[in-house]
């Protein structure tokens, strides 16, 4: 009887090794990573591309120039041939040579409410429309009034200040050396 | 009987053990899911928020580079209308304001400026050889007027040092007579120089490099030189020579570094108290925003 007891206490402990060891296993063979689908990780990678692509162009100065170079007719878009602005570049390299489409959108203040304009033109193609797994990003650019105009292929600056120029579409919204701030808006899909 | 029974409640028994370890994996599937699903949101958040600040921080250097930084009031109504511009555009769209104001007493730089004559006054005694400024890396203005000066070869001499200990130099010099010209004359540190010379008065914009000649009643000439940002390594020591023989003129010079005693405290690179209120984080800091170039 005391022969029978120290076996079962063997087994049990036998068979607790084995549960154990085979839960270690189990747990190593599966991936416990959260669940996530194909599209969201895809939103995601653009969100953080498309938030790049903003503060690089940002912290460059490039933005500054693509807004001050917008005008009718001068879409800012990486599609174009070129040559491009700097910005116009680096849509190119991470979105439109990625098959990616975006939308981009400059909104300011003109003293009554918030103007947005779409300054990249409309996409082309049968995907026109951000579909709900689209990634925004945005920032803003400050203009002052000595901040010159830029214009062209490149959009290279010209000794015109966005102040003295009467046709540049943002208005001045400040009596200070302020012009005014321009929110950047990045829709990619 | 007994032993029969004990049998069954081993296995039952067995069987529940394998039963909490195999609910174990799914289980702790799940809170890994639940733990990562809220990491990465958080991580966005910030993400934002600090794409934000920095936007926020370009656009108060751009705003900051027009202004003129030692003047207090015009630069807290620049950024009120900052400010008030980002909230309008911003507010309306993201929720994200921000107010911004100097932070007078957490500001840094020195302002040293004199008229008439260029020795030092303050400190001790009026020393005509004296360091303006040591150690300097930030200069947002440097310039002089000269109007009349003592006659000599060189009369009055600006001493700027580099890193390495290179000089550039400005001299003066005037011959003896009462209506002799005054020259200026640069020396880069490799021996070169650049001269510009009037019978009337010269304006030196030494940060920029611009010597501006009047002469009577015909408009003023400029010529450009070689500036010592261009030719020296930060930090820069600034000294002037014979100061006694300038008789009229002004100079300024505002700057952050070690001044002597006698300099005025001024707004070189304002402290910003910065308040952002966003849809996922709002906090005040201060932030030290040095001009954009």
């Amino acid at each position: 009887m005391v022969g029978r007891g120290q076996a079962y206490t063997l087994e049990g402990v036998l068979a607790a090794i084995l549960v154990v060891t085979a839960t270690v296993y189990g747990l190593q063979a599966i991936d416990t990573r959260a669940w996530e689908d194909e599209t969201q990780a895809d939103t995601q990678a653009l969100q953080s591309r498309a938030s790049d692509v903003l503060s690089l162009a940002g912290n460059s100065g490039a933005l500054r120039d693509a807004v001050t170079c917008y005008q009718q007719g001068r879409t800012i878009n990486g599609d174009r041939a070129e040559p491009r602005s700097t910005f116009e570049n680096m849509l190119n390299t991470s979105f439109d040579s990625q098959a990616n489409q975006y939308n981009l959108y400059f909104s300011y203040y003109n003293g009554t409410d918030t103007e947005e304009r779409l300054v990249s033109g409309n996409p082309e193609g049968s995907n026109t429309r951000a579909p709900s797994t689209a990634a925004t990003a945005s920032t803003t650019v400050t203009l002052t009034d000595s901040t010159n105009r830029t214009t062209g292929d490149r959009c290279g600056e010209i000794p015109v200040t966005v102040s003295d120029d009467p046709s540049f579409y943002i208005e001045e919204n400040a009596d200070s050396s302020l012009y005014n701030v321009v929110e950047v808006r990045l829709v990619v899909w | 009987m007994v032993a029969d029974d004990r049998g069954q409640v081993l296995l039952i028994g067995g069987l529940a053990v394998a039963i909490v370890f195999l609910t174990a994996i799914p289980l702790s599937n799940s809170l890994v899911v639940s733990e990562s699903a809220s990491t990465s949101d958080t991580v966005a958040d910030i993400d934002r928020a600090a794409e934000r600040e920095a936007s926020v921080e370009r656009g108060l250097a751009r705003v900051l580079a027009s202004v003129d930084t030692t003047n207090t009031t015009a630069v807290n109504n620049s950024l009120q209308n900052f400010t008030r511009t980002y909230a309008n555009v911003s507010g309306q769209q993201d929720g994200v304001y921000v107010n911004a104001t100097v932070n007078v007493d957490e500001s840094r730089g020195g302002v040293v400026n004199g008229t008439d004559d260029f020795r030092k006054y303050s400190g001790g005694g009026n020393q005509q050889n004296w360091d303006l400024v040591s150690d300097t890396e930030t200069i947002s203005e440097f310039s002089m007027w000269l109007n009349q000066t003592n006659s000599g070869n060189p009369t009055f001499e600006v001493i700027v040092s580099g890193s390495s200990g290179d000089e550039w130099r400005v001299e003066l010099s005037r011959g003896t007579g009462s209506n002799s010209p005054k020259t200026v004359e640069i020396i880069q540190p490799d021996g070169s120089t650049e001269t510009c010379t009037s019978t009337g008065d010269i304006r030196l914009d030494l940060k920029s490099g611009t010597c501006t000649m009047y002469t009577g009643t015909g408009s003023p000439t400029t010529v450009e030189f070689t500036s010592f940002s261009e030719s020296l390594s930060e930090p820069y020591d600034i000294r002037f020579e014979r100061s006694n023989n300038v008789n009229l003129g002004r100079y300024r010079l505002a700057a952050v570094g070690d001044f002597d005693s006698g300099s005025l405290s001024a707004v070189v690179v304002p402290a910003v108290k910065l308040q952002y209120v966003g849809p996922d984080t709002s906090y005040t800091r201060t932030i030290l925003v040095e001009e954009e170039s």
